[in-house]
């Protein structure tokens, strides 16, 4: 990735400075932030166009405008450009993925429709299965087997290959997976398997298991690699055509893809692994809270985005920055990758607010989305939504959301809650509204807890960071609520992930079965199986044009206690492991049992299942330029005052409202005020602070 | 009480801490999951965990298997009774007893039970139940299909303070682990039920902390309250009438088939199941305990009358059970009950389900496969020359379809409700010494219906341990489960073993205990769930999905739905006219 500058432009006013560009497309809008090789940012917005690439190209050549160069100018001095994407996770949660063919261990065919039996949502009795994304004609069965220790029981009949392969390809699929019982300890059959696919149908998107999610459970492993299947030609044809597009345009270097375990990677290797793609995009919440938080001075940070229809939250400790679980989900189907630990929750302005069958109030998670919207879009939403309730309670100003581009309509919003909350529940329009704000704050606050006082950590240690438009909006009270003292809330907000994936390192993960008991391990194997890790790590890296300076490996293992089945993921010294490391390694187990589950079992011997490898290549490091301070007196930026709700009064107040843009680094505002911003709008209620530090981003005080 | 339930606390306020309570729950839960070391607990998530109120009524229930749950209400009542008020601040109460004063379901489900304090005050409860892997008795694993009383199924813990004021009791721990056969998972197991206990009191004290203990009073009062006033308003808009349901199983090793029968009677804004017609109780273990037929007869009134209710016992208050001592219903000492949860359970559950579909059609479900982990295997591991008992969770027969709704294939019996995971066959080869040859959706085991049932499966493994005994615990291998509205049953269970020695086949569907050789092989073929619903009008087009995927064959496609193709290969047409004509000929030879 790394390259000689392109020509010198001595008559460009931009000389020869050179770029790296993050493109963020989300569901409605394209964010992009580009930064300089002085470090100077520039930011640009584009609403998401239907073929996803005319959009991003509109976004670059907005920030092109910007810095008054041309499009193929700004790309022929672009040397990264990192991207996220939700072409996976849409191909997945819309169904317009390959159809896909899956080989499997004969008489295992069943393993993804059986789904481990398990239903979801019990009470709800007429909940029914989600759709197999493998037929049952496409699912065949191959003479093969391997045994719980990588002994070879039956050796992989090849013929039976073959004659699936032109099954398969009779029925026209457009990729193959396979998933063979075992194939972590043993992937040879895999392996060999997947050569004769590709001889037998050449070009057919091909993935194997025991590439894509070598990890014990047959079902998770295959569901992974049906996901990878389903998503890769899809993202393949997509990156492809991106990949040339870019070129034409003069970007001369490989495009680079975020991944859900947070780190970035060339788009050829995310053709590979597409189904690492998922969550591209809000993966980047772990290096932006990382990136801010390391601005402001703070280490231990919870990142809170806030957009139109989901609310996201991370959490970054100081010493193990973000967790990266090794399994999740995406619309009911089973994934075994790394991702960076979010949690989402169906809350942001468009969630809906009702009244369930007891009369309670609920908000979400069902949401108006940006079509038909909430009520005060005037497009046919006839539900009161967040959004609403937040024009109602004064804190968005109908006629400047989103700089003014988009005109709101109050009464519209305020009729929709009298009628369909307010009334009902017997109280006034402004109640309601404020009510409906503190529901879904509780949700947020709930969904927080989730991935903080559950893994043992207090909020109340951390600092928040703020992303999407409505994040600046409901922070200060779900702050108050989790006691979190400070939150940093960037002026660019919305393009949050965008800055993320510009800090993000490449990275890529490994993993190999290894089952042993602590006090038995063969240090000789665990050795020689992390060097094979980190050799192909490595030679990963060196591909992708990671200088050797840049390159790192971080190893762990997966240990739990014999005799139990879930494990804690332990970290592992680098370098040659010796007698010496073995005690060292178990009592971090014990501690990190300890603190997840406040028990250890001291006579219980422990055992490792995994060995992990993360491969990592270093990218240059975005930082903020500094601002020139102010006069720390914000009166300058006062643009007007409105009345604005505050639960503290009860009732609607005269509140000073603020520009955004002509605030200084050093102003100081004592709540309650608003500050709008182009993209965003920032609630500060009474007994509040916050001002601008020296990188342009808002620091809020909340007290606790 | 008025049917109008007016909250003494702000509707928000009280939908957070609801929201807070099913959190602590699942909290409760994830510390269950994740430290457990049985795959009953860790893998089939076999287990319950809630919250109560001061007074033992429960108020937060999330993440648990409803045939653990519903009656860890009605013990920790009991114990507040069984121990006279006689509750100390660090107290930890253990229970597995069905017949001291009604706490426990079987010997199986050990349940932790721990009082709150709150300054003083006892203020809330926080249990948990989980199957225990191994209870001494005759049997490794607790289901002894021979058991003529309680004794031979293995060890009763009438309500003992575990933790006395704090002191935890190691001389009675170890004795309890002294009784039982795998100590070292059960001590881990143990140790997980009580991590649960705790991280539920510490997070239920913070929140009485941040409210105010008269708040949260009030707070748990409105929404045991609410949500019993939303039950009765709904059982009043129901006609009143009287309606009746049974379900007949195989039996047990002594005899059989028995009835479960139940009289539902719905009166104003009450329902009584009245279950005394049901058959006498019986000699061997599938009678049941009051506690379990108060759990299972009040899940057949949670999943349609409430089921979109806040899952508290307010929603039990407006229902009354009527089992009368004596029938298979309420077994007395020391009549054994160790296979209760699942056969009696989903009998009885089925019976009030079958009762209340003509009430609530919309909201029917036709029988789960009789099943439940199906078998139980015991012997040596020789790779570690340790001890095991399994229960074979893979081997789950498929779920009853629903009004507007296909079953779920391999969710096991309906006591479950579909909440258990079934297992993974890497999993079970790496636990335990067997080389599993198959594990697929069995064909055709569906009950037809318009909506049909979920499918069954056919799991084989061959035994590469020591010498051990296989105790087959399923049912459904004589009388089948019928379908509703309609709705056909699904066909039998099926299961053989085939001697390594002799190649012999053995019927392991008789009710005995199976000696099991090295190299044996076990075959299981589950059964499916029945339908709801004419057959014949079932879409022949969603009929022909089901014979693309292999889920029907052409021929019941034929003789279950009477659907015709005119292609009777992939991609198979529908012969729309000469079904409609042959649908019509099948109508009138039933009405004949």
């Amino acid at each position: 990735m790394q390259g000689n500058p392109s020509g010198n432009k001595k008559d460009s006013p931009r000389g020869d400075s050179w770029y790296r560009i993050a493109v963020d497309v989300g569901g409605t809008f394209t964010d992009l932030m580009a930064v300089d090789n002085k470090g100077n940012i520039t930011v640009s917005k584009t609403p998401t166009t239907r073929d996803i690439i005319s959009g991003l190209l509109n976004a670059i050549d907005k920030a092109a405008g910007e810095l008054e160069l041309g499009l193929d100018d700004l790309l022929g001095r672009t040397r990264a450009i990192v991207h996220g994407t939700t072409i996976a996770t849409n191909a997945i949660v819309t169904y317009s993925g390959a159809k896909v063919g899956l080989l499997t261990t004969k008489n295992f065919e069943d393993i993804l429709e059986i789904r481990k039996g398990h239903k979801e949502d019990i009470y709800n009795l007429t909940l029914a299965p989600p759709p197999v994304l493998v037929p049952k004609y496409l699912r065949l069965g191959i003479e093969e087997r391997v045994k719980w220790n990588g002994e070879v029981h039956t050796r992989l009949n090849e013929g039976d290959v073959v004659r699936a392969v032109n099954k398969l390809k009779e029925f026209g699929v457009e990729s193959v997976a396979v998933c063979y019982l075992w194939s972590f300890m043993h992937p040879e059959h895999e392996k060999r398997t997947a050569e004769i696919v590709r001889r037998e149908y050449p070009g057919v998107y091909t993935c194997i298991s025991s590439d894509i999610a070598p990890l014990i459970r047959e079902y998770e492993r295959t569901s992974t690699t049906v996901l990878n299947a389903y998503v890769g030609p899809t993202l393949a044809g997509y990156l492809e055509k991106l990949q040339q597009i870019l070129s034409d345009h003069g970007y001369k270097y490989e495009l680079l893809v975020m991944q859900a375990n947070g780190g970035i990677t060339t788009a050829k290797i995310a053709m590979e692994k597409a189904v690492n793609t998922v969550n591209s995009g809000i993966a980047a919440h772990a290096t932006s809270g990382t990136l801010y938080g390391d601005a402001a001075g703070y280490k231990n940070i919870i990142t809170l985005e806030m957009g139109g229809t989901t609310f996201e939250v991370c959490l970054i400790t100081k010493d193990r920055g973000a967790t990266v679980r090794t399994a999740g989900e995406i619309n009911r189907y089973h994934l075994s990758i790394p991702m960076i630990d979010l949690h989402t929750i169906g809350a942001g302005g468009g969630s809906i607010a009702w009244l369930d069958p007891l009369g309670l109030l609920r908000v979400g998670p069902r949401s108006a989305a940006a079509d038909p919207g909430p009520a005060c879009y005037h497009k046919g939403g006839e539900e009161p939504t967040v959004t609403d309730a937040d024009i109602v309670l004064g804190y968005l100003n109908p006629d400047y959301f989103c700089g003014g581009e988009i005109k709101l309509d109050a009464e519209a919003a305020r009729k929709v809650i009298k009628e369909k909350i307010a009334d009902p529940l017997g109280r006034d329009v402004a109640q309601a509204a404020s009510d409906i704000y503190n529901v879904i704050n509780s949700s947020m606050m709930d969904a927080t807890r989730v991935i903080t006082i559950q893994r043992g950590e207090d909020p109340g240690e951390y600092v928040a960071v703020v992303g999407g438009g409505a994040g600046p909006v409901h922070v200060a009270r779900i702050a108050a609520g989790l006691k979190i003292p400070v939150a940093i809330i960037p002026k660019t907000s919305s393009a949050f992930c965008a800055a993320g994936m510009l800090a993000s390192d490449i990275k890529h993960d490994f993993a190999l079965a290894y089952a042993c008991r602590t006090a038995s391990l063969d240090l000789e194997k665990m050795n020689k199986l992390y060097r094979e890790m980190e050799m192909k790590g490595d030679s990963t890296l060196a591909e992708e044009g990671v200088p050797e300076s840049d390159r790192y490996f971080i190893r762990s293992a997966d240990m739990r206690y014999v005799g139990q089945i879930r494990e804690v993921e332990v970290e592992v010294p680098g370098g040659r492991l010796t007698k010496k490391e073995i005690p060292v390694i178990e009592e971090g187990f014990h501690q990190r049992h300890e603190k997840l589950y406040s028990h250890r079992v001291m006579e219980n011997p422990t055992e490792i299942v995994d060995l992990r490898v993360i491969a990592g290549g270093r990218t240059p490091k975005l930082q903020f330029p500094e601002q020139r301070a102010g006069s720390k007196d914000p009166s300058r930026a006062l643009k007007t005052e409105r009345d604005v709700f505050w639960e503290e009064y009860g009732k609607h107040v005269k509140t000073p409202i603020y520009d955004g843009n002509k605030l200084k680094y050093g102003d100081l505002i004592r709540g309650p005020a608003v500050i709008e911003e182009r993209t965003t709008t920032v609630v500060v209620p009474p007994g509040y602070k916050i001002e601008v530090d020296i990188h342009d981003n808002y620091i809020m005080r909340i007290p606790v | 009480m008025s049917k109008e339930y007016e909250l003494r606390i702000d509707p928000v306020k009280l939908s957070i801490i609801q929201h807070r309570l099913d959190m602590i729950t699942e909290e409760m839960a994830t510390t269950m999951l994740r430290t457990a070391r049985s795959t009953v607990a860790a893998s089939a998530k076999d287990y319950s965990v809630c919250v109560l109120d001061s007074g033992g009524w429960l108020v937060a229930v999330k993440e648990s298997l409803p045939c653990l749950l519903w009656g860890v209400g009605l013990a920790t009542r009991n114990v507040i009774e069984y121990f006279k008020g006689e509750i100390s601040p660090g107290d930890l109460i253990l229970v597995n007893d069905p017949y001291t004063i009604r706490c426990g379901s079987h010997l199986n489900d050990w349940a932790f039970i721990l009082p709150v304090f709150y300054k003083d005050e006892l203020v809330f409860w926080t249990a948990n139940r989980l199957h225990q892997l191994d209870i001494g008795g005759n049997v490794p694993g607790g289901y002894n299909i021979f058991a003529t009383d309680i004794h031979q199924e293995g060890i009763r813990i009438p309500p003992v303070k575990i933790c006395d004021a704090g002191v935890f009791r190691t001389d009675v721990f170890e004795l309890l682990l002294a009784n039982v056969r795998v100590p070292t998972q059960q001590r881990g197991d143990l140790m997980a039920m009580i991590g649960a206990a705790r991280t539920g009191e510490k997070r239920i004290l913070e929140l009485i902390e941040k409210n105010g203990m008269d708040f949260m009073k009030l707070a748990t009062e409105d929404l045991l309250n609410s949500t019993e006033a939303a039950m009765r308003a709904r059982i009043e808009k129901l006609p009143d009438g009287i309606h009746r349901g049974e379900t007949t199983i195989d039996g047990d090793a002594f005899g059989g088939p028995y009835t479960f029968r139940v009289k539902l009677i719905i009166e104003g804004d009450e329902i009584t199941l009245d279950f005394s017609e049901s058959d006498p109780q019986v000699k061997g273990f599938v009678n049941s305990s009051y506690n379990n037929t108060y759990t299972h007869a009040f899940i057949g009134l949670v999943t349609n009358v409430g089921h979109d209710l806040p899952h508290n016992e307010g929603m039990l208050k407006p229902l009354k059970l009527i089992a009368p001592e004596g029938t298979i219903v309420n077994a007395t000492y020391p009549r054994p009950v160790g296979r209760c949860t699942v056969v009696a359970g989903a009998a009885i559950l089925q019976a009030v389900w079958r009762a209340m579909a003509p009430v609530m059609p919309e909201r029917s479900t036709a029988a789960y496969s009789m099943g439940g982990a199906y078998l139980e295997t015991a012997g040596r591991d020789p790779r570690t020359d340790e001890p095991y008992t399994c229960l074979h969770f893979p081997a789950a027969g498929g779920g009853g379809a629903n009004w507007g709704c296909d079953g779920w294939h391999s969710v096991d019996s309906a006591n479950t409700l579909g909440s258990l995971y079934s297992g993974d066959v890497e999993i079970y080869e790496f636990k335990y010494p067997y080389f599993i040859t198959r594990l697929s959706l069995n064909q055709d085991s569906a009950g037809a219906g318009k909506w049909r049932g979920g499918l069954g499966v056919d799991y084989r493994w061959i035994n590469e341990g020591s010498e051990g005994i296989l105790i087959p615990v399923g049912d459904q291998h004589k009388v089948p489960q019928p379908g509703i509205l309609g709705g056909k049953a699904a066909p039998l269970n099926r299961s053989y073993l085939i001697r390594a020695s002799d190649n012999s086949k053995v019927d392991i569907t008789r009710k005995e205990i199976f000696e099991l050789h090295p190299g044996d092989m076990v075959v299981i073929q589950t059964t499916g769930g029945a339908g709801v619903g004419d057959p014949l009008e079932r879409d022949p087009d969603v009929v022909k999905e089901d014979v693309i995927q292999e889920r029907v064959t052409p021929g019941k496609a034929k003789e279950y739905y009477g659907v015709l193709f005119t292609v009777d290969r992939w991609p198979y047409d529908v012969d729309y006219e000469g079904t409609e004509r042959y649908r019509d000929e099948l109508r009138k030879k039933r009405n004949q």
